[in-house]
């Protein structure tokens, strides 16, 4: 008797990257082919990438305050549905109480990031470490949500 | 990136494509700069080729239309890909651009009547 056993998806991946903004473009592909492997759409998997892209151009800047011969550690752990991006800096701490969303009315170049990262994903946790700090960003995919494949299959 | 430049009647048109990100939308910046600058009066921007957006490409073009206001100069983007239409519209910048579908429709817009 073969008995085939689903296996439930619960996977990790980790990658350590200069922080260098060209480097946030290689962070993307990662989320959003990890996202597709948790079954978001491709709607979603741009929005979790983009998410995570804000939180690395934030490190960059206030972080590290644009020294790029620094270090950001990215850890995805896909699951079936979920996916939650944990990205860890050793830069300086800024006062978490300090990053909020700007009021969108004002309009003005910058404080859109965060407001990003807000809209993007479901949760957005900022926590300060020993040194530096860690972000994390989830996402989970919304009932009734489709991949795009299934969709094309129906 | 790339960044083509060329003049239509009364407007400037920039035809970019590649993405606008953190790492290159200073050169974005640069060029609308020079424009304003020159007190240009209708700038249209043409997104067509432009696959991904973040918000140091959204704050890059929020400063051209801050610098615009300025001398009651025009800016119209158009052609914008439906992922890029939706960042725009996430910052709630949808209403504050002059979005258009096309070049085509954005020139007329910008013509001596």
């Amino acid at each position: 008797l073969y008995c085939c056993e689903e296996k439930v998806l619960d996977e990790t991946v980790r990658l350590i990257i200069p922080s260098h903004p060209r480097y946030i473009r290689v962070v993307r592909g990662i989320i959003a082919e990890s996202a597709g492997l948790a079954g978001f759409s491709d709607k979603e998997r741009h929005a979790i990438a983009l998410a995570t892209a804000e939180g690395c151009s934030n490190i960059i800047k206030h972080s590290y305050e644009n020294d790029y011969s620094r270090r950001i550690v990215l850890k995805c752990r896909v699951r079936e549905g979920e996916v939650e991006v944990t990205l860890r800096d050793f830069g300086k701490q800024v006062d978490l109480d300090t990053i909020k969303p700007r009021k969108l009315e004002e309009i003005r170049p910058g404080g859109l990031g965060v407001h990003l990262m807000q809209s993007l994903v479901d949760e957005v946790r900022y926590r300060h470490c020993k040194m530096g700090t860690e972000l994390k960003l989830i996402k989970r995919r919304k009932d009734g949500e489709k991949r795009d494949e299934d969709r094309t299959a129906d | 990136m790339k960044i083509e430049q060329r003049t239509e009647g009364n407007a400037t048109v920039l035809s970019l494509s590649g993405e606008i990100d953190m790492n290159n939308s200073t050169e974005v910046r640069e060029v609308l700069r020079q424009l304003v600058e020159r007190k240009v009066q209708n700038i249209v921007v043409n997104m067509g080729g432009v696959s991904y957006i973040d918000s140091a490409g959204l704050a890059t073009l929020v400063e051209c239309l801050q610098g615009l206001k300025k001398y009651n100069g025009r800016l119209i983007l158009t052609d914008l890909k439906e992922n890029v239409k939706d960042v725009f519209s996430v910052a709630r910048l949808d209403m504050v651009f002059e979005i258009r579908d096309s070049e085509k429709e954005a020139l007329e817009q910008v013509a001596p009547s």
